[in-house]
C-alpha cells in the first residue's frame, strides 16, 4: 500500500449534527486520501454526505455539527487540532473551496475587482496594486473578456458560467494546494459544464494543485478523475482507481450505480438496470451494512454487522462482507483503510 | 412516417405543431410600457406520432418548456397552431379544453412542488377521476389501487401524504396521476432530472413499460442526453427558441447535422474513463 506523501488524508471521520428532535449522523467512518497534484472524485446520491465531508474539512460546518470522531490531516498537520487563527492561514490560501451556487459565496453588493484584491491582500500578503494586477491576470487566465472592466463587474451581471470562472479564478489566485470543487457545474448547461471543468482542470494542472470533486454525475467522474470514492448513506463504500472502478466495480451499490445510467454511446434498446427501492430513512440506526435492504447478495450477517471500508485490491478499498469474503477468506480481524 | 400496417397509407400525427410561436413580453423602464419580446419559441414545426417517443433536447432557457406548457393549454401561444389528431386546440376556451384534458397530460419535473402537500395520495389519485366524472364513485377506490399498482406503489400509500415520499416515489405519484384519465399524450418535463441516479433508471424504465402496456405517446423532456437516447424513437434539438434539428435517435447520434447538435454530443460526458483520450470538448477549448 502506497505510504507516499498524502496531500489529504481523512481517517475514520464521524460527523454528528444536534437538533431539537435529537441527534443526527451527517457522516459516519469517511476515510480517503488524496495525493498531490490528483483528481480525487467523490460521488455519491443527495444526502450521502458528500458536502458533509467538504465542510468538515473546512471547517465550515454549522454550530449544530460536532465532529464525534476522526482526523483530518493535511501537509502533515491535523486540521481539526488547529485553532481559529491557523485554520484560517489554511482556507481560502492552501485549501480552496468553490460550491455549487457561485451567488452565495460572492457578495452581491461588492464588485468582482474588489472582493478578488482583498482575497489576494489576505491570503498572498500582496499590496493593493499587485493584488490588482493579480486579479486581473487570473480573470485572463479563466477567459473572460476583457478582464479590467470585469473587475468593475457586479455578480449578478454575469452568467451562472461566468460566475463560475470568475470562483475558479479567486479560488486559485492564492495558489492552494487542494482546490475542493462541491458540483462547481450542476446548475449549468452541459456545455458550459465541459468548459468550465476543463479548464478547472487545465489551471490546477498548471498549478501543481490537487482537486477533491464533489459530483453525483458519474460521466463528470469518468471524464475528470485518477481516483474516485463512492459514498452512500454517510459512508464511503469504495475507493479505487477510476479505470478500475469503472471496469471491476466491487461493491453491490457501485456496480448497481454503473448499470443505471444511461449512456449516450450505447444501444438504447437493452433494458436499462436499476437498484430497486430507495436509501433507508434513518440509517444511522441501521447496526448493519445500510445497503442490506437493496443488495442482492445480502446475507443476514449484513443485517447485523456493519462491514469495514477494508483493502480489496491494489489502492483499491471496499465495504462488503460478500466482496471482502470472495478476496480475503474470512480474515475479518483485518484492519480498514488506515 | 409511415404506416406500419400498411406502409402505403402515411401515419397522421397524433401532434402536429405548426409555426408555433411564444412570445413574453419584457418591460423597461419606469413607464412600464412594453419595450421587448424574450421570444421563447420562435416558429416551431413539429410532429409527433401515435406510440413514439419523441425527446427533446436543448439548453435551458432554449423554450422546452414553454412548448409543453403551450401543448396542455397552460400558456397560449402567440401565433401558430397546435394539431391534436388533426383538430386545432391552440385557442379553445377552458370550457373546451375540458374534455382534451384527458387526453393531453404532463409530468413535471419537480417531484416536490407538483403535489398539493396537505392531501393524500389516495385524494391525489381520485380528485381528477371525480372532477372529470370518468365513472361511477363505487369503481374509483378501485381504480386508484390499480393506479398505485401501475407505477409500483404499494396499497398502503393511500393513506399518506406527498412529504412522507422520496422523491422517486412521488415521481410515482405524479405519472399516476397522469395516466389516471388514460391520456394519449404525455409530456414529460425533465421527469427525472431532479432525482439520484439509481432512481432515475427506476422511473425510465417506468415510463417504457407504460408506452408499452398503454400505448402511450410520449414527448419527452430533457437535457441529459444519456436519458432522452435511452427512452426515445426521435430525437428534437432546440436551440434559442427554434428546432435546429430532428432525426432518429440513431442518426442524431452518428451524424449530428447542425453545429449545436455537436457542441452538445461533444460537450456531454461519457461514463467511460476509456473514452476520455477520444474526446474534444472536454480536453481542449
Ligand atoms: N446542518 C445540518 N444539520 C443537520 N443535518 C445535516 C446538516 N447538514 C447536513 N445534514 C445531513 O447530513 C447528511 C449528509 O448531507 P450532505 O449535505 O453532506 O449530503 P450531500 O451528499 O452533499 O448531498 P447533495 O448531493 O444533495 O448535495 C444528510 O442526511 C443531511 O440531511
Ligand atoms: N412566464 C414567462 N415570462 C417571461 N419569460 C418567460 C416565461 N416563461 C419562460 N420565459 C422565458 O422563455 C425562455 C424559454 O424558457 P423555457 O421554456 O422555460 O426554457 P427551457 O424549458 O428550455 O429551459 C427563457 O428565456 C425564459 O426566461
Ligand atoms: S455487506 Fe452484504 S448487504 Fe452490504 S453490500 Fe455487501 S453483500 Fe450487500
Ligand atoms: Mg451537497
Ligand atoms: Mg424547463
Amino acid at each position: 500500500m502506497s505510504e507516499m506523501n498524502e496531500l489529504l488524508k481523512v481517517d475514520h471521520l464521524r460527523v454528528a449534527f444536534d437538533s431539537d428532535r435529537g441527534g443526527t449522523v451527517g457522516v459516519d467512518d469517511v476515510s480517503f486520501r488524496v495525493m498531490p497534484g490528483e483528481t480525487l472524485a467523490i460521488v455519491g446520491e443527495s444526502g450521502s454526505g458528500k458536502s458533509v465531508t467538504a465542510l468538515s474539512i473546512m471547517r465550515l460546518l454549522g454550530g449544530n455539527s460536532r465532529v464525534e470522531e476522526g482526523r483530518i490531516m493535511f501537509d502533515g498537520r491535523d486540521l481539526l487540532e488547529l485553532d481559529d487563527p491557523g485554520m484560517r492561514s489554511i482556507r481560502g490560501n492552501q485549501i480552496s473551496m468553490i460550491f455549487q451556487e457561485p451567488m452565495t459565496s460572492l457578495n452581491p453588493v461588492l464588485s468582482i475587482g474588489f472582493q478578488m484584491r482583498e482575497a489576494i491582500m489576505l491570503h498572498m500578503g500582496q499590496s493593493k496594486k499587485e493584488a490588482h494586477a493579480t486579479a486581473i491576470r487570473m480573470l485572463e487566465k479563466v477567459g473572460l473578456p476583457r478582464p479590467e472592466k470585469m473587475m468593475n463587474e457586479y455578480p449578478f451581471a454575469l452568467s451562472g458560467g461566468m460566475r463560475q470562472r470568475v470562483m475558479i479564478a479567486m479560488a486559485l489566485s492564492c495558489k492552494p494546494k487542494l482546490l475542493i470543487a462541491d458540483e462547481p457545474t450542476t446548475a449549468l448547461d452541459v456545455t458550459v459544464q465541459a468548459q468550465i471543468m476543463t479548464l478547472m482542470q487545465e489551471l490546477c494542472r498548471e498549478a501543481g494543485a490537487a482537486i477533491l470533486l464533489i459530483t453525483h454525475d458519474l460521466g463528470v467522474v469518468a471524464e475528470m478523475a485518477d481516483r474516485v470514492v463512492v459514498m452512500y448513506a454517510g459512508q464511503v463504500v469504495e475507493e479505487a482507481d477510476v479505470f478500475e472502478l469503472f471496469e471491476q466495480p466491487k461493491h453491490p451499490y457501485t456496480q448497481g450505480l454503473l448499470k443505471s445510467i444511461p449512456r449516450i454511446d450505447a444501444a438504447n434498446d437493452e433494458q436499462l438496470e436499476s437498484i430497486p427501492g430507495a436509501v433507508p430513512a434513518r440509517y444511522e440506526s441501521i447496526p448493519g451494512c445500510r445497503f442490506t435492504n437493496r443488495c442482492p447478495y445480502a446475507t443476514d450477517r449484513c443485517a447485523k454487522e456493519m462491514p469495514l471500508l477494508s483493502a480489496t485490491g491494489e489502492d483499491h478499498f471496499t465495504r462488503c462482507w460478500e466482496v471482502r469474503r470472495a478476496e480475503n477468506g474470512l480474515r475479518e480481524e483485518e484492519d480498514s483503510h488506515a | 412516417m409511415h404506416n406500419p400496417k400498411d406502409p402505403a397509407v402515411p401515419l397522421q400525427p397524433l401532434l402536429a405543431l405548426e409555426n408555433l410561436k411564444k412570445y413574453y413580453p419584457v418591460r423597461k423602464g419606469i413607464i412600464n410600457h412594453t419595450v421587448d419580446h424574450v421570444k421563447a419559441v420562435d416558429g416551431v414545426d413539429l410532429t409527433i406520432y401515435p406510440g413514439e417517443t419523441l425527446g427533446l433536447v436543448g439548453e435551458s432557457g432554449s423554450g422546452k418548456s414553454t412548448i409543453a406548457k403551450l401543448i396542455v393549454g397552460l400558456e397560449t401561444p402567440t401565433e401558430g397552431r397546435i394539431l391534436f389528431d388533426g383538430q386545432d386546440i391552440s385557442r379553445l376556451s377552458p370550457r373546451e379544453m375540458i374534455g382534451l384534458r384527458s387526453e393531453l397530460q404532463i409530468v413535471f419535473q419537480d417531484p416536490y412542488s407538483s403535489l398539493n402537500p396537505r392531501k393524500r395520495v389516495g385524494d391525489l389519485l381520485a380528485e381528477p377521476l371525480k372532477v372529470h366524472r370518468i365513472m361511477p364513485a363505487k369503481d374509483i377506490s378501485r381504480e386508484v389501487d390499480r393506479l398505485l399498482e401501475l407505477v409500483g406503489l404499494p396499497k398502503n400509500s393511500r393513506g399518506r401524504y406527498p412529504h412522507e415520499f422520496s422523491g422517486g416515489q412521488r415521481q410515482r405519484v405524479g405519472i399516476a396521476r397522469a395516466l389516471s384519465l388514460k391520456p394519449r399524450l404525455v409530456v414529460c418535463d425533465e421527469p427525472v432530472s431532479a432525482l439520484d441516479v439509481s432512481i432515475q433508471a427506476q422511473i425510465l424504465n417506468l415510463l417504457k413499460e407504460l408506452q408499452r402496456e398503454l400505448g402511450l405517446t410520449y414527448l419527452f423532456i430533457a437535457h441529459g442526453l444519456g436519458a432522452v437516447k435511452y427512452v426515445s424513437d426521435r430525437i428534437a434539438v432546440m436551440y434559442s427558441g427554434k428546432i435546429v434539428e430532428t432525426g432518429k435517435v440513431d442518426e442524431i447520434f452518428r451524424e449530428p447535422k447542425h453545429e449545436y447538435t455537436r457542441t452538445l454530443l461533444d460537450a456531454s460526458p461519457i461514463a467511460d474513463p476509456r473514452q476520455r483520450n477520444k474526446r474534444r470538448a472536454f480536453h481542449s477549448h
